[in-house]
């Protein structure tokens, strides 16, 4: 009986283990880890706007865009757009051309593999570090 | 817990009678494919203000020339090409406020240089303006009060497969109020609302078939917007849940039914869902990708045919995305609304048949490709 439970404790520690590493928050710290953001340090936060996806939520998350697109503590990644020219009309050419905006034009940071890429998504970040990932729907 | 079971079989018999398959007779049994030839691609060089993601056109003969005019939402702008050559000809750029505004454009209908509709679905508002966009009257197209459980009155709402179309002294458009109800009946919810051209008495005209009052179709524009076109003397709509094509004859505003189903398409399944629970937003994405629809009609005046886009269920779309990449069949009818054939469109083709139009020269589907500072379209033209 004791081997048993040991055994089932140690498959739930490793489905448990094997689901992090499958998970979105997974996926997106090794992204961003891969992808050397040049002063990602500098940065408080980081905001992840897809171009489709839930469409209620992503109006919002690009209002807050252009409301604050001037606060270069905050990092923007637009991702996944069907028409990059369509992204400079919408939110404004001089807008998208900031330091702090990064356009993903090979849609890297769009994690296509997981439901919440749909979302944008808000990162509190810390020296360079991922402190928490939150989507917004 | 004794009520357990019998709460089960409850929910189960609740269950069982939410769902609808919408059969479709003659599925696999007529299909001629390769009916369309592709023949020419046409370009139009858009300024840096446009986007190719427009979602209203038009093509009009002005001065019995062929051009092709099209909206830009960005500066509430009516770009006008010539439809031959491509070339640029001019813009009408709108106000948004003052005694010449007209809000946002959602879309048009240019009748002549004298005569532009345009229309703003925020407002709900219709404007009668001329060339230099300049507004002579308006009129107000859809209030909710107006509404109740005998008449369901539709909001218009204008895309170039639901366009504002004239006929002799009237406009007509279609639209509807997004959700689904238990008190629909096959009376009481009209799909077109129509305006003489002096913007003054409005009517409303086809109710949607039975399968929408008997099922859920998840509210949104996936199954409930309608489209249509108008030929000599008919409105014809395409419901996207419906193997059959409705035509309201204009003259004495009788409907009649034609089958105009797609032999790739066996069923299309309503939402399994009672109608009176909200709607996820992701789960109806989601279902409407794996299930079949039916989108624009087009008539095709010059060869006297008309043509209906039809999609298939997805094969590889992804749980909660958005992209949408259901294949594309077009099915050609002719003048009397009978089948002649059909055709897929190749799906390695980014084509966006939202914005489709008929010309002298074929029938046009816009591609999107890499060169966002053109228009593109590919042109076809059906061979027997």
């Amino acid at each position: 009986m004791k081997y048993i439970k040991k055994n089932i404790c140690g498959l739930l520690c490793l489905l448990i283990l094997q689901s992090c590493d499958k998970s979105y928050e997974g996926a997106l710290r090794k992204i961003v880890e891969q992808e050397k953001i040049p002063h990602f340090d500098k940065y408080n936060a980081m905001v992840i706007i897809p171009g489709s996806g839930c469409t209620g939520c992503i109006t919002q998350a690009e209002d807050y865009f252009l409301q604050n697109c001037h606060d270069t503590s905050t990092l923007f990644i637009l991702t996944y757009n069907l028409s990059l020219k369509e992204v400079s009309l919408r939110l404004k050419e001089e807008n998208i051309n900031k330091e702090n905006v990064i356009i993903d034009k090979s849609n890297k940071f769009y994690l296509s593999r997981y439901q919440d890429a749909i979302y944008p998504i808000v990162c509190t970040l810390d020296k360079g570090h991922i402190i928490n990932i939150r989507k917004l729907n | 817990m004794k009520y357990t079971p019998i709460l089960f079989l409850g929910f189960l018999f609740f269950s069982c009678g939410e769902g609808g398959k919408i059969v479709n007779e003659n599925y696999n049994s007529r299909e001629k494919e390769q009916i369309l030839s592709l023949i020419n691609t046409k370009e139009y060089m858009l300024d840096s203000e446009t986007s190719y993601l427009t979602n209203y056109l038009q093509y009009v003969d002005i001065d019995s020339i062929p051009q092709l005019c099209f909206m830009n939402e960005y500066n509430n702008s009516i770009y006008i090409y010539e439809e031959n050559s491509g070339d640029f000809i001019e813009k009408i750029a709108f106000e948004k406020e003052g005694s010449n505004g007209v809000n946002n454009l959602q879309g048009f209908y240019y009748v002549n240089s004298d005569s532009i509709y345009v229309y703003s679905y925020s407002t709900n508002m219709l404007y009668l303006a001329d060339q230099d966009a300049r507004v002579k009257s308006k009129v107000i197209m859809y209030d909710a009060l107006e509404s109740n459980f005998d008449q369901i009155i539709p909001s218009p709402y204008l895309q170039t497969r639901s366009p504002l179309k004239g006929h002799r002294d009237h406009l007509y458009c279609t639209g509807f109020v997004a959700g689904e109800t238990s008190f629909e009946t096959t009376e009481n919810r009209p799909v077109i609302t129509s305006i003489d051209t002096k913007l003054r008495e409005k009517e409303y005209f086809v109710n949607y078939p039975k399968q929408y009052a008997d099922n859920n179709w998840a509210g949104g524009f996936a199954y409930r917007m309608p489209y249509f076109d108008i030929d000599s003397s008919s409105l014809i709509v395409s419901f996207s849940a419906d193997h059959y094509l409705t035509e309201l004859n204009l003259t004495d505003k009788t409907n009649k039914y034609h089958y105009a189903g797609s032999s790739k398409i066996d069923y299309i399944s309503s939402y399994p869902q009672n109608k009176a629970l909200p709607i996820n937003e992701d789960k109806a994405f989601d279902w409407y990708m794996s299930n079949a629809s039916y989108e624009g009609i087009f008539y095709d005046k010059f060869r006297r045919l008309y043509y209906r886009i039809a999609r298939l269920a997805s094969k590889d779309h992804i749980s909660g995305h958005r992209q949408n990449k259901k294949p594309i069949v077009i099915i050609v009818l002719d003048a009397g609304l009978n089948y002649l054939g059909e055709a897929s469109l190749p799906q390695n083709t980014k084509y966006h048949p939202s914005n489709c139009y008929v010309s002298k020269d074929g029938f046009n589907i816009q591609v999107l490709n890499d060169d966002e500072n053109k228009l593109t379209f590919h042109q076809f033209l059906f061979t027997e």
